[in-house]
């Protein structure tokens, strides 16, 4: 208990190590889902707003890449970067932005299947809809972003949530590297493999605070979007109802 | 010499082998009002769908006079996230019209199928059959020469239902519009047309005048269909 709130306090103190890898978390999950959700967003609003040939394999192609195994993207990115590697004159392996790039990878194509699902249910009727009154293909698209807005914006928390929970293709590519790429996960691992369980737990603790807050914040959202203000019900009436009611009656009758 | 409406030939639709609809030959007159009716699946939809241009047909051709604007509201209409005001105006928004004429426009609409009230409700905050009344006036804001409406009152009690149909018939005064409205009701076919159309697993098994095919229906099929209404 001692060790736990020393560690919590410690998250707190500018300069310490738990602090240091809790902010290279932060930053590592801000960079890849900011990325993820600027591809992946429109690219799966795109998919499913259109109709074209081999849409179904495209789908099935991004529901596959949406249970890669972080592992096997750590893979990808490390030979990628790796010194014989295309880009190893770069010099990125062991570097956050190593570790952002194997989370584009794994988490995009879950914010473009995402999208992708949520447009979908909705344009079928809505495209109807639209053609029937003469909507330009403009603004139907934007009706539909509208339309889905609340929806798509709770994936910034999907990935989020993704990002800060990743171990396997952190530790492939970041490197552990102490005071550079280690992060709440993998710093996890470390402290559990050392014995250091007491740590490892007060690290757990933290890392479900920032998911518990950033839930938080995504529920807001959500409630904010959808609660219905309440509002009087009023039978709807009409001015020469009466007569009108009259005359109808003699049909049905 | 009547003025020039919708011709339609040879018209074939097909899902896979499947025949859905067959219209040999069709006229629809310009200013006439025409009920299709029909048991579910004889292809009303298709035929509406196909009119309103959102549905490509296997074979035949479809004229409709050139300069005629087509208005459609599907049977399945969407009710956009957003306030009634906004579900209608959307409609008359590439119009060119001035904000103030915009309103009055969306208004009168609102006002006609009787949802003025709720013009500053969120549109999924409606009941079935107000959110129905929302979608009709956002096609009747727009004034068209051709409405095509699939089932407007479907989810609408019966004395809304008279209401609207009054608005639709001073509507369709007003601006001089052909009407085709698919239903079920034979009774809602005696009080909005004056023609009529009864289709039959995609055939068109009867037309003619909406009093006469319905007191006096010459096919088997029809007679039978009818049977059932007046129960
Ligand atoms: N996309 C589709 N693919 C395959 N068959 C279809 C499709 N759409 C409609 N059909 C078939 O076409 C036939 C006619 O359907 P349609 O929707 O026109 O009927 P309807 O007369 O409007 O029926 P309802 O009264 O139930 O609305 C039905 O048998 C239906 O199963
Ligand atoms: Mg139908």
């Amino acid at each position: 208990m001692q060790e736990l709130f020393e560690a919590l306090t410690t998250v707190f103190t500018p300069g310490s190590e738990l602090s240091q890898i809790t902010l290279v978390t932060l930053k590592m999950a801000f960079f890849s889902t900011t990325i993820s959700m600027l591809i992946g967003v429109p690219l799966g609003v795109l998919i499913g707003y259109s109709d074209f040939r081999g849409k179904r394999i495209v789908l099935r192609i991004l529901n596959t890449l949406m249970g890669l195994p972080p592992v096997l993207a750590g893979l990808i990115v490390f030979f990628i970067l790796s010194r014989s590697g295309p880009l190893g004159s770069f010099r990125l392996l062991y570097t956050v932005q190593a570790m952002v790039t194997a989370q584009v990878i794994l988490i995009t194509p879950i914010v473009t299947g995402l999208a992708a699902t949520a447009v979908t249910q909705v344009v079928p009727k809505l495209h109807e809809t639209a053609q029937g009154i003469g909507l330009s293909r403009g603004r139907e698209l934007l009706y539909l972003l509208n339309e889905c807005r609340s929806q798509l914006f709770s994936f910034i928390f999907v990935a989020f949530g993704r990002s800060i929970g990743e171990v396997g293709a952190v530790m492939l590519v970041g490197g552990n590297v102490q005071y550079k790429t280690r992060v709440m996960t993998t710093a996890i691992m470390l402290e559990t493999n050392k014995g250091n369980f007491e740590m490892a737990v007060a690290l757990g603790v933290v890392l479900l605070l920032i998911s518990f807050v950033i839930n938080s914040i995504a529920l807001l959202f959500d409630e904010r979007g959808f609660t219905a203000r309440r509002r009087r019900s009023t039978i709807p009436r009409h001015k020469d109802e009466k007569a009108v009611l009259q005359e109808g009656k003699k049909d049905t009758a | 010499m009547t003025e020039q409406g919708v011709h339609i030939q040879d018209l074939v639709m097909r899902y896979g082998e499947e025949v859905v609809l067959n219209v040999a030959s069709l006229d629809l007159g310009a200013h006439e009002k025409y009920a299709i009716i029909g048991p579910n699946g004889a292809g009303k939809t298709t035929l509406l769908r196909i009119l309103a241009g959102t549905l490509k047909q296997s074979e035949g051709t479809v004229d409709i006079p050139s300069g005629w604007t087509v208005g459609y509201l599907p049977q399945h209409p969407f009710v956009f996230n957003m306030s009634v005001f906004r579900n209608v105006e959307m409609a008359v928004q590439d119009a060119g019209l001035s904000r103030s004429e915009r309103e009055k426009r969306v208004n009168e609409a609102l006002e006609i199928v009787g949802m003025l009230d709720l013009v500053s409700a969120r549109g999924t905050e409606l009941s079935g059959g107000q959110a129905q009344r929302v979608t009709l006036a956002r096609v009747f804001a727009q004034h068209h020469d051709l409405l095509l409406l699939d089932e407007p009152t479907s989810a609408m009690d019966i004395k809304g239902t008279i209401i609207v149909e009054d608005a639709l018939k001073r509507y369709l005064d007003q601006y001089q519009a052909t009407l085709v409205v698919c239903t079920h009701a034979p009774s809602q076919a005696q009080r909005v047309s004056n023609k009529i159309i009864v289709l039959e697993e995609g055939r068109i098994a009867e037309q003619g005048p909406t009093v006469d095919v319905l007191q006096n229906p010459q096919s088997e099929m029809v007679q039978e269909f009818l049977s059932y209404w007046r129960l």
